[in-house]
C-alpha cells in the first residue's frame, strides 16, 4: 500500500527496527496483548514482511496509525479512510495539553510533544533519578541542569528504546489517568440525563455513548505519535538543529 | 511449539478476553471435569477404540510423532465407525483426540497426521476449554427454552465466531507440522470426501479468490453470506485454504517448518 499522507511518506525510508517499533506499538499493548482493535496482524502485508521487511508495509502501518487516531464510526461512513496525520498530531496535542499555532507544521507539533514529554518526565523525577539519568546518558555532575537533561534526552531517545519507553511511560499514564477519570465522570452524567429524559433521552444518550467509545485511541495513538516523531527528528536532524549521526 | 506463533490474531485476542473475564477458567474447568470430560471419557471407553502400539501400530505412531512435534502431554487417542470423515478433541485436563474409520481409510498418512496435528493444535491453545463455555450455553439456551435461548444467543454468535477462528490456528499448527501443500491436500479431500492421490491441492485457494469476489461484491451478498456462516463452528473450507495460503508467508510459518521434521 503506498502511502497517501505527504506526513507520513518518509516511514518508507526509516529503519527496519525503528519501522517495527512504531508497528508493535500499534499491534500490542504495554502487556505484550494484541490490541483488540488493531486491524494489522492480520493483513496480508504484516502475514508477508513483519518483521524483516517493514519499509514495504510502510503504507499499512500509516494507514493503521490514522484509524487509531480518527473516530472510528466517522471512518465507516468515510468507507475506511480515516483522518489525516496531521489531524491526528492536533488531536493527541490537544490531549496532552500543548499549545499548537493554526497552520502549525506536523514537525514542529511533534517537537512540541516530545519536548513536553520529557520536561514532564524529568519534573516528575526526584533529584536522585534525575543524577542516576544523567550518569546513564553521559551528562557530567558540572552540567546537570534539567533543561540540559532534556535537551540530550531528546537527542538519544532515538536511537535508544529502552530510554525511550522508560521515559514516556509515566508521563503517558497520567495523561490517560486523567482522560480515563472525565470519561468516567461523563459516563455517569451520559446515564443519569438518559433516564430523566426518557426513552428518546436513553436513545440519544446510547448513541452518544457509542460515538464516544468510537473516539480516538489515545492509549495507542499517543506513543506512536511520539515514536512517528522521534523517526522524524532522526530522519531530517536539520529541522532540529543538529547533525545526522 | 508455542501457542503464541499459531494462534490466529483474532483467536488470540478473543482468549485474552475471555481470561478477563474472573473465574470464567475456574467454571469452565469444573464444568469440564465434572460434567462433559467425565461423560466424554465413559462414551469414548464404551463405544469408540482406544489406539495403542498393540492394535494399530502405525495409526498410533503416526499420532505420537505428531504429539512430540506439537510438544503437548500425549493424549488418548480413539478410533470411531463413521462414514464421515471428521475429528475431534476435548478435555483439558485429561484430553482425548477421536477420528473416524473413513479418515484413517481415505487419507495419506501425512494427510492423517495433519489432520492429527489440527487436534493438537486445539489442545496446545486450549480451545477446549473455552469451547466448554459455548456449548453449556448452547445447552442452557436449548434445555430452558425460546427465552434463554434469547437472552443467551447474542454471546452464542460471538463465541461461534471465536469458535471459527479458533479453528483456524489449529490449521496454523498442522500446516507448521506438516507443510502447507499436504494440509491444501488434506482439506480437500475433507471437502470432496474421495480418496486417492491429489493432484492439484490448490483448487480451494482459487475457489476462496472467486468467493471473496462473490462475498465483496455488494452489501446484500455481505450480509446474505455473513448470515448464511453466522452461526457455523467452523469456517468455510475455502476460507480455511486460504487463510493458511497467505500464512504461508509469515515469519511464523517458516521459523516453525525449518524446525519441524516433515
Amino acid at each position: 500500500m503506498e502511502i497517501l499522507d505527504k506526513d507520513l511518506a518518509f516511514l518508507a525510508k526509516c529503519r527496519n527496527e525503528e519501522l517495527r517499533v512504531l508497528c508493535d506499538i500499534l499491534t500490542y499493548d504495554r502487556n505484550g496483548m494484541l490490541r483488540y482493535a488493531e486491524q494489522l496482524t492480520g493483513s496480508d502485508a504484516y502475514l508477508l514482511h513483519y518483521p524483516m521487511e517493514m519499509s514495504q508495509m510502510a503504507g499499512e502501518i500509516a494507514d493503521e496509525l490514522c484509524k487509531f487516531g480518527s473516530n472510528t464510526v466517522v471512518t465507516y461512513f468515510r468507507k475506511g479512510v480515516p483522518d489525516c496525520y496531521e489531524t491526528v498530531v492536533q488531536r493527541v496535542c490537544r490531549q496532552m495539553k500543548v499549545q499548537t499555532e493554526s497552520g502549525e507544521d506536523v514537525a514542529s507539533m511533534e517537537r512540541k510533544l516530545l519536548q513536553k514529554v520529557c520536561e514532564d518526565a524529568v519534573e516528575q523525577m526526584s533529584e536522585e533519578q534525575i543524577r542516576e539519568l544523567a550518569d546513564e546518558i553521559g551528562i557530567k555532575e558540572k552540567d546537570l541542569m534539567p533543561q540540559f537533561v532534556i535537551t540530550v534526552l531528546m537527542r538519544l531517545m532515538s536511537r535508544n528504546p529502552k530510554l525511550w519507553a522508560r521515559v514516556i511511560r509515566g508521563v503517558i499514564r497520567v495523561v490517560l489517568l486523567d482522560f480515563g477519570g472525565r470519561r468516567v465522570a461523563m459516563k455517569g452524567l451520559e446515564r443519569v440525563l438518559g433516564v430523566a429524559a426518557g426513552p428518546l433521552g436513553t436513545l440519544v444518550m446510547t448513541l452518544w455513548t457509542i460515538w464516544d467509545i468510537a473516539s480516538p485511541a489515545y492509549r495507542v495513538c499517543i506513543p506512536a505519535v511520539l515514536q512517528v516523531g522521534l523517526m522524524r527528528m532522526d530522519k531530517t536532524p536539520r529541522l532540529w538543529g543538529r547533525r545526522a549521526a | 511449539m508455542n501457542a503464541r506463533m499459531i494462534m490466529h490474531p483474532e483467536d488470540a485476542k478473543a482468549i485474552q478476553t475471555l481470561k478477563k473475564l474472573r473465574g470464567l477458567d475456574t467454571v469452565a474447568k469444573s464444568v469440564m471435569e465434572w460434567g462433559y470430560e467425565r461423560l466424554f471419557k465413559g462414551e469414548n471407553l464404551g463405544e469408540l477404540v482406544k489406539v495403542t502400539e498393540g492394535n494399530y501400530p502405525v495409526l498410533y505412531r503416526q499420532f505420537v510423532e505428531v504429539v512430540e512435534v506439537v510438544g503437548i502431554h500425549e493424549p488418548e487417542l480413539y478410533l470411531y465407525n463413521s462414514p464421515v470423515m471428521n475429528a475431534y478433541t476435548y478435555g483439558d485436563t485429561d484430553p482425548f483426540v477421536a477420528v473416524s474409520s473413513s479418515m484413517v481409510e481415505r487419507m495419506e498418512p501425512d494427510e492423517l497426521k495433519c489432520i492429527l496435528a489440527h487436534e493438537c493444535g486445539h489442545i496446545l491453545c486450549r480451545h477446549t476449554l473455552y469451547q466448554t463455555v459455548l456449548e453449556v450455553l448452547e445447552d442452557a439456551g436449548s434445555l430452558a427454552g425460546i427465552i434463554t435461548e434469547g437472552v443467551t444467543l447474542p454471546l452464542v454468535m460471538a463465541l461461534r465466531y471465536w469458535s471459527r477462528r479458533s479453528e483456524l490456528s489449529a490449521d496454523r499448527c498442522a500446516a507448521a507440522v506438516m507443510g502447507e501443500r499436504t494440509f491444501q491436500s488434506a482439506m480437500l479431500k475433507l471437502a470432496s470426501g474421495l480418496p486417492g492421490e491429489v493432484v492439484d491441492p490448490y483448487q480451494l485457494v482459487r475457489q476462496a479468490e472467486k468467493y471473496e469476489a462473490l462475498r465483496t461484491g455488494s452489501l446484500f451478498d455481505r450480509l446474505q453470506q455473513g448470515w448464511r456462516v453466522a452461526f457455523n463452528t467452523h469456517p468455510q473450507m475455502c476460507h480455511r485454504a486460504r487463510e493458511i495460503d497467505r500464512w504461508k508467508h509469515s515469519w511464523q510459518y517458516k521459523q516453525l517448518r525449518a524446525q519441524c521434521p516433515s
